[in-house]
């Protein structure tokens, strides 16, 4: 099998060939194209470390499939503010608010964080929950997380 | 479930077809009540949508994953896959959805609660497909209970119950996560107490068994599954009044 | 023995955020997978599928003829090309010659299912993995022994050919005269407390990429490990190579919580196959691999007497260790460390532990944050529960009874001298945080249907610092601190973080000391080749001994920048004061020079001109703190914790009675250890630690079924905490320096395990009832259903 799949990857068109049906955006993201911030955690789509937003909603990376991204926009932790521009407001909130601690889970939380503020901006702290609960952290006890994603959702 | 085994070379499918591209499978309809569900309809299009039953609303936001499950897990996957875990399935037998079969021999219906046959086994030939699930008006109701046990956040449903009034006047309880395939149990009402024989002798005469798994056993299973049921019970009766209080 | 007074450390100061902040929240951060080396191939083993077995061939002939296969090695062909892990060095054990090994393939035995035992090299990933699977293995299965008893029961199979049954060590703890005391008491409880088999479990896996340098002759090794010098010696070992031959990396880890130790087969492996094939060798853990490996399993009997006023006055506490298959990491220490820590925080002179760890057909242990401690704290706190409940007293009073006063420490015990704290003060300002009386009033009003709250209350000791004498990571730490004419200062150390952000605190300490700000200093750590020494991340070491050294390190060169200065400005060196990047008259503050300048003028002027010593910019420090004793006293006594972290944990949880789930509602913890240099990340680890200690009572378990395949595989079987989960927390701080360490820290990396798990256990306890109750952990909403039935039979 060869698909050509074309999208938009951090804001810039992309087109990779896929020749295996069973191999994953995760897969394809950090092997191919760079995006090492995307992590692997489990690879079951339970730990939410390979987060990423396809037309702006969260995904587990390694539940999707590379040929299922044709046609959509797909935005990394690395995206968000590339090329060393400002932080993206939650990345500086987690940032200032040392929201992380090995920050590998660290790009799952931001992205959802990111994608309910788009659609949300003035979310509940149940509505933060609700946005973080699919993402595991091993570190901080989720303490820091919620203080970090509070100050980015109400500066 | 079915895209890990697929990463990992636990199963080799000779074909994979690729569902979303099928026109208005992602869509979700509502006309005079009656919801019609796309084979890939996310739970994330089911919570946004105001006029989709609020049941199945309720259920959806509280699925086991987080907002990426919601994103990309749909109601008609979750049904194929017939996980007795899952809780779309008890939710589509208690809405009486009917699903839409596609195979080479044409589009055939096929109620719910015959669909699920048992644990992670359906209806569904092996050259057959999903293609919609038709949702009656009858139980697009705000007038609904429902409680989840599990054993933590990360935990799947250990036992599920859907409460929701029927035509008749009657209240159909609906036992999911702890029995192999939903299991529909029919009460009065004003009915104040149920009891372990009622549901044993609906299990029984269902055609369903009681499901263990890694995360609990059938005797805490049988334990708690009246108190799901219970528990919904009481919250659809709390709203019916709730709502009949001028 | 105690070292000079510490300076001020002054953390109110300091901005909190980490170093390299904006690097983590960019996703920049490059953990051990994120480097894959050009012409790289991908290594996959070949696992066991049963428990235990003999392994009567093995057919790899398929496997080989996989397009992209690199390499295949078996575990007879490994024998001679790779030594054995050592798990017990010579001498350990009197009855058994030399030490005793693990194979690093499986050979002619099963000891575990995943227990590797070939190993293919190929391409991709994905070819290695699917060869893999075509090797064929002949199993003769013998029945697994999965619990304690049936391994220690006679007509058991040694699991072990060079031990001679399954205790793979045993020891005893003591101080005064349980026995007599015991006997003496007016009352005796006796309680049984098991805590199931649980694993650290960081988001990121082990993994490791290897290549050979066939010019330099030397080996390039990228580890996702806590001790990279460990790592080295043991590679050394193994492949026949001197250590200097061999460079290890340590990246920033996706956490480590013990789990990153080193010891287990498949990092040697990797280096092997790399030797071997003249190319970079990767392997990457994947989640169900990881989850093999265990740890926390005890089965622990106790008998506490007391007199009537809740006074402990001897203690007696059998402690048993499944730890699974043997292993050669330092996990299997963590029951001797256990015992070691009894009895905790308690003044109770009569004491003994006997503790065993036996070998079973279950996955190897490797380190798990706590180290033994969260037992020892479980099960010092039921006593004490127990205690309370049999004279009908709140449980605090029991602790008020029991707990040290500060006067009377420094306190020696068999195996510890506790340093200093003030555990009443800390009791009291956490029950005040936690509105405990009113919380006990609340409780009693409301009773409601279906839901009861419970309230526990617990002490948790924890030793930390620890100096592993007879191991190659010890309790001292190496650094060396460099300032260039730019006027920034470089820190070279041994620690490594896995991921607590302690590069932050010891940047904070050179910065501080040196004079200059945070953003110019930069810390090495993780490379053999670059960096002293060192013990790596363990027993919360990073800042205690690592922090201390690189403070030395930097005190020197302050030494050096006020020496200059002195000439500079023709004073004395008193007349100086640091600040702001500048050393300037303390008098008239225009008189100032940087730390740039005068870093240069100690390069270009040292003994050029009159007064300006030759000295160098560069300060290489060793620290260990006081309070250790590896060399056994005229009573026999050793201690090998320099420091003593201490808190107090209240638990407030609503358990469901019909159900059995418990919902955690407040958890409040004051916790002192000692000088805190950075506050923020000193409350992310106890942050972190409550939640592991929640994970560990309510929900985490390794499980294996009758046949020992284990059952909890991925995250939806093995549960961690999720946010939902976690109660309202509520932290705050005593500070009570160590008198033994130089800057009176004591190290924050593990406290708050066993107080959280004693303080749950304690509420759930509380809710369900008075009695007698077992207690296993994770407590399972089905088992606390039990417990509930069961105190309803008894009603």
């Amino acid at each position: 099998m060869t698909l050509t799949v074309d999208f938009t990857l951090d804001g810039a068109a992309t087109s990779i060939t896929v020749t295996e049906a069973a191999i994953t955006l995760l897969d394809i993201l950090r092997q191919q194209l760079g995006k090492t911030g995307t992590r692997a955690g489990c690879r079951n789509g339970d730990c939410g470390a390979c987060t990423v937003l396809i037309d702006g909603e969260a995904y587990k990376s390694c539940l999707v499939p590379a040929w299922r991204v044709t046609g959509t926009t797909v935005e990394t932790i690395q995206g968000l503010a590339p090329n060393g521009e400002p932080l993206h407001p939650v990345q500086q909130a987690f940032r200032n608010e040392d929201g992380f601690q090995c920050g590998f889970c660290l790009a799952g939380s931001v992205l959802c964080l990111v994608s309910l503020l788009r659609t949300n901006p003035d979310p509940t702290d149940q509505s933060i929950v609700d946005s973080l609960v699919g993402n595991l952290c091993r570190c901080t006890g989720y303490q820091q997380i919620m203080t970090a994603a509070r100050a980015a959702t109400d500066p | 479930m079915l895209i890990p085994q697929l990463t990992r070379g636990t199963i080799a499918p000779d074909v994979l077809v690729d569902l979303h591209r099928l026109p208005g499978a992602a869509r979700l309809r509502t006309s005079a009540g009656a919801t019609t569900l796309g084979a890939m309809v996310s739970y994330t299009t089911l919570i946004r949508d105001p006029t989709a039953p609020p049941l199945l609303r309720h259920i959806a936001q509280g699925i086991t994953g987080g907002p990426q499950i919601r994103n990309q897990g749909t109601i008609a996957g979750s049904a194929c896959y017939a996980n007795p875990a899952s809780e779309m399935p008890t939710a589509l037998v208690a809405s009486g959805a009917i699903m839409r079969i596609a195979g080479p021999a044409g589009t055939r219906s096929c109620g719910a609660a015959d669909f699920f046959d048992g644990a992670f086994t359906t209806r569904l030939a092996p050259n057959e497909a999903l293609v919609a699930l038709d949702l009656p008006a009858s139980t697009n109701s705000p007038d609904y209970g429902y409680c989840k046990i599990k054993r933590s956040e990360s935990s799947w449903p250990i036992a599920t119950a859907t409460a929701l009034t029927s035509g008749n006047g009657m209240l159909n309880l609906v036992l999911g996560a702890a029995v192999t395939r939903p299991v529909t149990i029919t009460v009065p009402p004003e009915i104040s107490t149920l009891t372990v024989a009622t549901i044993d002798q609906a299990v029984e005469h269902q055609g369903a068994e009681w499901w263990a798994d890694e995360l609990a056993d059938i005797g805490y299973r049988r334990r708690v599954a009246i108190v799901a049921l219970t528990r919904a019970l009481a919250s659809l009766q709390e709203r019916i009044v709730k709502r009949d209080r001028p | 023995m105690a070292d000079m007074p510490g300076p001020a450390v002054g953390s109110a100061q300091w901005p909190a955020r980490r170093l390299d902040g904006e690097r983590f929240v960019r996703g920049a951060v490059r953990y051990l997978d994120d480097e894959i080396p050009p012409d790289c191939l991908h290594l996959s083993f070949v696992r066991g599928t049963v428990a235990h077995a003999r392994i009567r061939g093995l057919d790899t002939s398929l496997a080989a003829r996989v397009p992209g296969v690199r390499g295949l090695l078996t575990g007879a062909e490994a024998a001679s090309l790779i030594k054995d892990l050592v798990a017990l060095p010579a001498g350990f054990r009197p009855d058994v010659d030399g030490p005793v090994t693990v194979p690093c393939l499986a050979v002619d035995r099963i000891r575990y299912a995943g227990e590797p035992l070939a190993l293919v090299v190929a391409d991709s990933e994905r070819t290695a993995r699917r060869a893999a699977e075509l090797v064929q293995v002949d199993y003769e299965p013998v029945r697994p022994l999965l619990e304690i008893d049936d391994a220690l029961a006679p007509e058991s199979p040694r699991l072990h050919p060079q031990l001679p049954g399954n205790e793979l060590m045993s020891g005893v703890v003591s101080g005064g005269d349980a026995e007599r005391a015991l006997s003496h008491a007016p009352h005796v409880i006796e309680g049984r407390v098991d805590m199931g088999r649980g694993s650290a479990v960081p988001l990121e896996t082990r993994g490791c990429v290897a290549s050979w340098d066939a010019a330099e002759g030397r080996l390039l090794v990228r580890a996702a490990v806590q001790t990279p010098h460990a790592l080295r010696a043991d590679l050394a070992r193994q492949l026949d190579l001197a250590e200097s031959d061999i460079r290890v990396l340590a990246p920033p880890l996706g956490g480590g919580f013990g789990f990153k130790f080193i010891g287990l087969p498949e990092e040697p492996l990797v280096c092997l196959m790399a030797r071997r094939l003249g190319r970079p060798v990767r392997w990457v853990e994947c989640r169900e691999e990881a989850l093999l490996i265990g740890a926390r399993e005890y089965h622990a009997r106790y008998r506490a007497g007391f007199d009537g006023t809740g006074r402990m006055l001897g203690l007696a506490v059998d402690l048993d260790a499944n730890v699974g298959a043997l292993a050669a990491n330092p996990g299997i220490g963590m029951p001797s460390v256990a015992a070691s820590c009894f009895p905790g925080g308690y003044d109770v002179a009569d004491y003994v532990v006997h503790w065993r760890a036996v070998l079973t057909n279950k996955g190897p242990w490797n380190g798990a944050r706590g180290y033994g401690k969260e037992i020892t704290a479980l099960v010092l706190e039921a006593a004490a529960d127990d205690i309370a409940r049999a004279l009908g007293v709140d449980p605090v009073e029991v602790r008020r009874r029991n707990l040290l006063h500060s006067h009377q420490l420094p306190h020696r015990t068999a195996t510890m001298t506790i340093d200093s704290g003030d555990y009443h003060r800390a009791l009291t300002k956490a029950l005040d945080l936690a509105g405990y009386t009113d919380a006990r009033a609340r409780q009693h009003r409301r009773d409601s249907g279906s839901s009861r709250i419970g309230i526990g209350v617990a002490f948790e000791l924890t030793p930390e610092g620890r100096d592993p004498a007879g191991g190659v990571s010890r309790g001292s730490e190496t650094a060396t601190v460099r300032l260039d004419t730019s006027g920034h200062a470089t820190v070279l150390t041994g620690v490594t973080s896995p991921g607590t952000g302690s590069e932050t605190a010891i940047a904070q300490l050179v910065a501080e000391r040196i004079g200059i700000g945070l953003d110019r200093v930069r810390v090495v750590q993780g490379d053999t080749d670059r960096t002293p020494y060192g013990g790596g991340s363990f027993s919360s070491r990073a800042v205690l001994t690592g922090g201390t050294a690189a403070w030395k390190a930097a005190d020197q060169l302050r030494g050096v920048l006020l020496r200059a200065a002195a000439v500079h400005f023709g004073c004395t060196e008193e007349e100086i004061e640091v600040a702001d990047g500048t050393y300037r008259l303390a008098k008239d503050s225009s008189m100032r020079v940087s730390v740039a300048d005068l870093a240069r003028d100690v390069r270009a002027y040292g003994s050029a001109r009159p007064g300006v010593a030759f000295e160098e910019l560069e300060a290489t420090a060793t620290y260990m703190p006081g309070n250790l004793q590896s060399v056994p006293d005229a009573l026999g006594r050793v201690q090998q914790y320099p420091t003593y972290s201490y808190g107090v944990y209240v638990a407030e949880a609503a358990v469901d009675l019909d159900t059995g789930s418990v919902s955690m509602r407040r958890l409040t913890a004051v916790h002192d250890c000692g000088t805190v240099v950075n506050p923020r990340m000193v409350n992310a680890q106890i942050n972190g630690a409550i939640a592991m200690g929640i994970g560990i009572a309510l929900c985490e378990e390794e499980t294996y079924t009758p046949e020992g395949l284990p059952v909890n595989t991925d995250f939806k079987r093995y549960l961690l905490p999720r946010l939902p989960d976690m109660p309202h927390i509520t932290l705050d701080h005593l500070e009570t320096p160590s008198p033994f360490s130089l800057l009176g820290t004591k190290g924050a990396g593990e406290s708050g395990i066993g107080g959280t798990v004693a303080a749950i256990v304690g509420a759930v306890r509380d809710a369900i009832g008075p009695g007698r109750h077992a207690i296993r952990t994770p407590l399972t909403p089905p088992r606390v259903l039990a417990q509930l039935d069961a105190m309803e039979q008894h009603a």
